[in-house]
C-alpha cells in the first residue's frame, strides 16, 4: 500500500478534521479514516474508486464525539459497526482499530495499553490514539497480532509499526 | 460446588460481583457484544449461567432466554429476557461464560450447550480456568487482561461432529 494519507470528516469546516467532497475526491492515495465519523458514510459516494482502511473505536461506536470536543470544532456522530462494514464491503477499504477509548497510549500502564489494543474482530491494521506511542505502546500492538500500526506526521515510510501518514491535502 | 442456599444467599445482595461498577466488566462485557455485534444478529440466545442478566439483556438476538440456578437472580432478569430451566428448541447463539471451570458442574453445562447450539456457541472465561471444551471449528478467539486474570472469548461454529470432549 502507498503511503496512507489520514482523514476523519467529510464536511465543510475549517479545520484539520474536515475534508470537502472535492478534496477526498482529489486524493489519489489509499485514505485512513479515523472515526468513522457519521458524515463519511453520508458522503460515500465519494469512496468510489478509492481504497483504505476505516479505523474504529470501540467505546465511540454508534456514539459521538463529545469526548473531543475541547479539540474539535463541533459535535459530530460515529458510524456503528454495521455502517463501517457496510462501507467496508461496498469500497476497497478494510476495517482497522483505533482503540476503545481513543486515550493517549503513552500514558497508560501496560495493562491498560493490551486492553485498549485488543480489537473485538480480525484486523492487520492499528491507529495509535492522537499519532503517539512509545516502545512499550509499539511492544504491546506487536504482540496483539497487527502487522500494521499507523501514526501521523511523527511516523516513518519504513518501519511497519510507526507508519507515516500525513492527512489528505486541503489546500 | 455451591449449594443452591449458598447460591441464593450469594445474591441475596444486587449485583454481588459488582460487574455493574467494575471497569473491567464494563470492559468485558462490551467487548463480548461488539464481538457479537460484528458476527451479525441472532433469532435466538440462550445464556447459560446469566446470573442476573447483566451480559444477557444486551444481546442482539429477537428472543433471550437465560438459565440460571439462582431464583434470586433469575427475578431480577429484565423483562426481555425469560427464564428457562432446560434450552427450549434450538439457538443460533448460544452463550457460557464464567462456567466452564471445575469448580462447576461443567460436563452439564457443556452438554446442555451442544443439545441446544444451532450455530454459534460463544465461551468465555479467565484462560487458566477454562476447560479445554470445544463446541465445532473455533472461528474467533480473543485474549484480554480481565481483574488479575487473562480472559479468552472463543467463538465457535457449533459442529457437533468435532466437538469435544463430550
Amino acid at each position: 500500500m502507498a503511503v496512507m494519507r489520514l482523514a476523519h470528516n467529510i464536511g465543510n469546516e475549517s479545520h484539520s478534521n474536515y475534508h470537502t467532497r472535492e478534496q477526498i475526491l482529489a486524493c489519489n492515495e489509499p485514505i485512513g479514516f479515523d472515526g468513522v465519523y457519521r458524515n463519511v458514510y453520508e458522503n460515500q459516494d465519494v469512496l468510489q474508486n478509492k481504497s483504505g482502511i476505516m479505523f474504529v473505536m470501540g467505546n465511540h461506536l454508534g456514539g459521538d464525539n463529545e469526548f473531543d470536543l475541547d479539540n474539535v470544532p463541533k459535535f459530530e456522530r460515529y458510524c456503528t459497526l454495521g455502517e463501517v462494514k457496510e462501507l467496508c464491503r461496498r469500497y476497497d477499504f478494510e476495517i482497522g482499530w483505533h482503540t476503545w477509548s481513543h486515550r493517549n497510549l503513552c500514558e497508560l500502564s501496560e495493562r491498560e495499553i493490551t486492553q485498549e489494543v485488543a480489537a473485538p474482530f480480525q484486523t492487520k491494521y492499528f491507529r495509535y490514539p492522537h499519532g503517539e506511542y512509545n516502545d512499550l505502546v509499539v511492544e504491546c500492538v506487536k504482540r496483539a497480532g497487527y502487522r500494521k500500526a499507523y501514526a501521523v506526521t511523527q511516523g516513518v515510510h519504513d518501519d511497519p509499526y510507526s507508519l507515516f501518514s500525513n492527512y489528505v491535502d486541503w489546500t | 460446588m455451591q449449594t443452591k442456599q449458598e447460591l441464593e444467599d450469594w445474591y441475596n445482595r444486587e449485583d454481588p460481583w459488582d460487574y455493574t461498577v467494575t471497569p473491567d466488566d464494563i470492559y468485558r462485557k462490551k467487548f463480548y457484544l461488539t464481538v457479537l455485534y460484528n458476527l451479525g444478529s441472532y433469532d435466538r440466545a440462550l445464556d447459560i449461567g446469566a446470573g442476573e442478566g447483566f451480559i444477557t439483556k444486551d444481546l442482539p438476538a429477537k428472543e433471550m432466554h437465560a438459565i440460571e440456578l439462582s431464583d434470586t437472580a433469575a427475578s431480577r432478569f429484565p423483562e426481555s429476557v425469560e427464564r428457562v430451566f432446560d434450552p427450549i428448541g434450538e439457538y443460533d447463539l448460544v452463550l457460557v461464560t464464567g462456567l466452564l471451570y471445575e469448580q462447576y458442574d461443567h460436563l452439564l453445562i457443556a452438554k446442555m450447550a451442544l443439545s441446544a447450539a444451532s450455530k454459534h456457541v460463544c465461551v468465555g472465561g479467565i484462560e487458566d480456568w477454562l476447560l479445554p471444551y470445544s463446541f465445532g471449528r473455533m472461528i474467533e478467539s480473543y485474549h484480554f487482561p480481565y481483574r488479575e486474570y487473562d480472559s479468552v472469548f472463543n467463538v465457535y461454529e457449533y459442529d457437533d461432529s468435532v466437538a469435544w470432549p463430550l
